[in-house]
């Protein structure tokens, strides 16, 4: 019995198996896996456990998850309502798995938000999100507007365009490449999936405050 | 009276610039045409536009990109301002893409669905329809 307790094998393995229970506890992984309630939106940070001894009693590694990270499942809704563009509980867990930078058909306003924001493309934390009319994304906006001034769309992959994208607009509805100007389509078609790998926000931390103007500078024939 | 749903058309109908007279083209880094005496309708090209007119036997092709640095191009743009003032009798999204708009003069404006990138968006209100890269029916 002694021997048992103090080979050091076994004790090797209990506590490797106590460190992981409790990382486990910690991230909430019974809530997880168990009812499929919640959804991990960020990349989990992967804990590797170098134990090649004990292949098969452990996990090769546990993922580790703050609670933050988290949103709740809602039933799918319709193409009607709105849900604001921040609402992290609003997860649709039906829809496909969330990857840092693609979003798939059938998104909700938070993995379109959180897809936007893991390309770096920032979306004002106040503006409220509405179902793109096309079926195919979200359109963000200020509380209160109307119109194509002033918003972000995010758009989600189609077989044209594998990994969907984000258009921003100035006050005067003009699509804005990444430096917040107009400019052709390949530059307001901002890529959700960096080719770079980047994560910087593209537009800069200013370009919310810059106060764009409409540059309708343009010939008006009236 | 229902009206019967066209399932060729994106949503089975019309959109709603129908009756509402040309109001302005905008250019900036796009042609805007503004429809609606509050220019409450927009439809913001991206692509080329067909303008053909069977009555008069006219047709034509208005080309705009400011931004090509070697050659900007804008070609029949003042053709296009005698829309102005025309009234649209018809104003159709195609599943396909493709946006036609049908004038009181016979005049028909077609503007194709792009590869990779949105041809053209109307906006009317929060009604915001983009037409996705290749088209409604991309899945």
């Amino acid at each position: 019995m002694a021997s048992w307790v103090l080979s050091p094998l076994y004790g090797a393995v209990l506590l490797l198996a106590l460190v992981g229970l409790a990382l486990l506890g910690l991230a909430g992984f019974a809530t997880n896996v168990g009812a499929g309630t919640t959804r991990s939106v960020t990349p989990p940070i992967h804990l590797l456990v170098p134990t090649p001894a004990f292949s098969g009693l452990v996990s090769p590694h546990i993922e580790v998850v703050s609670q933050s990270d988290y949103f709740t499942c809602v039933y799918p809704q319709s193409n009607g309502g709105t849900q604001m563009a921040n609402a992290t509980s609003s997860v649709i867990c039906e829809s496909g798995p969330l990857v840092a930078g693609s979003l798939r058909r059938g998104s909700s306003a938070a993995q379109a938000r959180a897809a936007a924001e893991e390309s770096g493309y920032e979306i004002p934390p106040n503006y409220v999100a509405e179902p793109a009319n096309n079926g195919q994304g979200w359109v963000f906006r200020a509380p209160g507007t109307t119109g194509n001034a002033d918003i972000v769309r995010v758009a989600e992959e189609n077989a044209q365009n594998p990994t969907g994208y984000v258009r921003y607009y100035n006050s005067g509805g003009q699509p804005l490449n990444w430096a917040g100007k107009p400019g052709p389509d390949d530059e307001t078609h901002l890529p959700l999936r960096s080719e770079t790998g980047s994560t910087e926000d593209p537009l800069g931390d200013d370009f919310f405050d810059l106060g764009f103007t409409a540059t309708l500078g343009g010939i008006i024939y009236e | 009276m229902t009206p019967v749903s066209d399932t060729s058309l994106f949503g089975g109908k019309e959109l709603d610039a129908v009756g509402e007279p040309v109001w302005a083209i905008t250019l900036d880094s796009n042609v805007v045409i503004v429809m609606g005496q509050h220019r409450e309708h927009e439809f913001r090209i991206e692509n080329d536009i067909t303008v053909e007119n069977h009555g008069v036997g006219s047709s034509f092709s208005v080309r705009y990109d400011p931004y090509n640095r070697d050659d900007p191009i804008r070609e029949n743009l003042t053709e296009l301002a005698a829309i102005i003032g025309r009234t649209v009798v018809h104003c159709k999204a195609y599943v396909t893409g493709t946006l036609e708009i049908v004038l009181d003069d016979g005049t028909v404006l077609t503007i194709a669905p792009k590869d990779k990138y949105e041809a053209w968006t109307y906006t009317f209100g929060n009604f915001l329809l983009s037409c996705p890269p290749g088209g409604f029916e991309s899945l």
